[in-house]
């Protein structure tokens, strides 16, 4: 049984956006209004935040692609009244999105502030309303939604595997669309289990180091390190 | 102080009328209710007969091409049915309508019986071709129907769905349907 999770290289990372764009379009993410913004009521997945440094001239700034971090002990599921959220036995924290009340437990109990409430019914400009990912559904407003590690592509890659008559999902068959759309390749996925996979080599990199560790939420989005501490040890 | 009173108990019987309308309204309403048709049966823009024409040797995957490789099971286009019907092959009066729509160049707007809520993820190719699951289980026996299904054969609920997963031994995992 595969252990999905992800490793973000920050040396590598540009801030681009571009896993954001990817995947807001992937999910049928709605575009907010900058008024809706700046209640911070604004959905997406992945989030580029931003960390200023210093001030002038040595100001620097620091960026952190900010995916859910599918944690190994979630906080969120142990709040859910409703089991909308779970881990499933593959380590993703699936969100029932038919499922959720709109209690908004998990948004609270999330660390990461990953977890987003829809206060609005969805919208879309005209043309786009149109150019829905059909694999992934539309959220209703009053659910609370976040990052899936793009399932939907993981139930195509088994459904392949299954008419393939394999038994799991090859390596590189499952990625989701952050990852794919990554320009400068900073993003890397696969199964954290598999001695021989990126992300395991990866994740025992002496760069490596996972967000908020000593909450003891065991994220498996693993970061390595950028700028002097990657100098010296990467 | 009499007028005030007989004013008073005029309210009242005017209050008590109107409260026994509502009682009315709300008894009409239920038994409308009751016999109302809440599932109205879906019309196709032709009867098409599946029984004559699975006993004349088509394949199910001859109109519905999609089924065996991919989620989607298909319907047919009026080309398809060009095929076998640019002229009329009977005297059926169905048929006639058929023949007259394909001359007038019409598109065949077959509608959707079957249908899983957005949030499912539902496959024809895993449940047909993978898990081997007859078409008959979900969709009755087609190859009996001398007219199309007025309503689906199975009702797609979640229970329903979970207890041929359990049966089968098939997952159950939220995310294998849920998207």
């Amino acid at each position: 049984m595969a252990r999905w999770g992800m490793v973000i290289d920050l040396d590598k990372c540009t801030a681009c956006q571009s896993c954001v764009v990817a995947c807001q379009v992937e999910n049928n993410v709605p575009s907010m209004t900058p008024e809706e913004s700046l209640k911070g009521r604004n959905i997406s997945w992945i989030k580029v935040v931003p960390f200023p440094e210093g001030s002038f001239p040595e100001a620097k700034i620091r960026f952190l692609p900010l995916p859910c971090m599918h944690c190994d002990d979630p906080p969120c599921v142990t709040v859910c009244p409703v089991d909308a959220t779970n881990i499933n036995e593959e380590g993703i924290v699936r969100q029932i999105f038919a499922r959720c009340i709109g209690c908004r437990y998990c948004t609270t109990a999330c660390p990461y502030t990953v977890r987003y409430f829809n206060w609005y019914e969805p919208i879309w400009p005209q043309p786009m309303e149109q150019a829905h990912n059909p694999d992934v559904s539309v959220r209703p407003k009053g659910v609370v939604e976040k990052c899936t590690f793009c399932h939907h592509r993981l139930q195509k890659a088994r459904a392949n595997a299954i008419a393939e008559d394999r038994a799991v999902v090859a390596p590189g068959e499952y990625t989701p669309a952050c990852v794919e759309s990554c320009g400068p390749k900073a993003m890397y996925f696969g199964d954290l289990d598999d001695p021989n996979s990126e992300v395991s080599d990866l994740s025992r990199s002496p760069r490596a180091f996972r967000l908020l560790e000593e909450l003891g939420t065991r994220p498996k989005v693993i970061y390595l390190a950028e700028g002097e501490r990657s100098g010296t040890t990467g | 102080m009499a007028d005030t009173v007989q004013q008073e108990s005029q309210e009242e019987n005017a209050g008590h009328r109107n409260r026994l309308l509502a009682g009315k309204a709300f008894v009409a309403a239920f038994l409308l209710a009751l016999i109302w048709p809440f599932t109205p049966s879906i019309e196709q823009p032709i009867q098409y007969n599946h029984q004559k024409h699975i006993a004349a040797g088509l394949e199910c995957s001859n109109c519905h091409t999609l089924y065996e490789n991919s989620a989607w099971a298909g319907l047919p286009t009026a080309d398809a049915c060009a095929a076998c019907h640019a002229e009329p092959v009977t005297d059926s009066s169905e048929e006639a309508k058929l023949v007259q729509m394909l001359s007038e160049g019409k598109p065949l707007e077959w509608k959707q019986v079957n249908r899983v809520p957005n949030h499912v993820y539902f496959s024809h190719k895993t449940h047909a071709v993978a898990g081997e699951i007859e078409c008959a289980t979900c969709h009755g026996k087609m190859d009996e129907r001398t007219a199309p299904p007025p309503a689906p054969f199975f009702e797609w609920s979640m229970d329903n769905c979970i207890n041929c997963h359990e049966d089968r031994n098939a997952s159950v995992d939220c995310n294998a349907c849920h998207r």
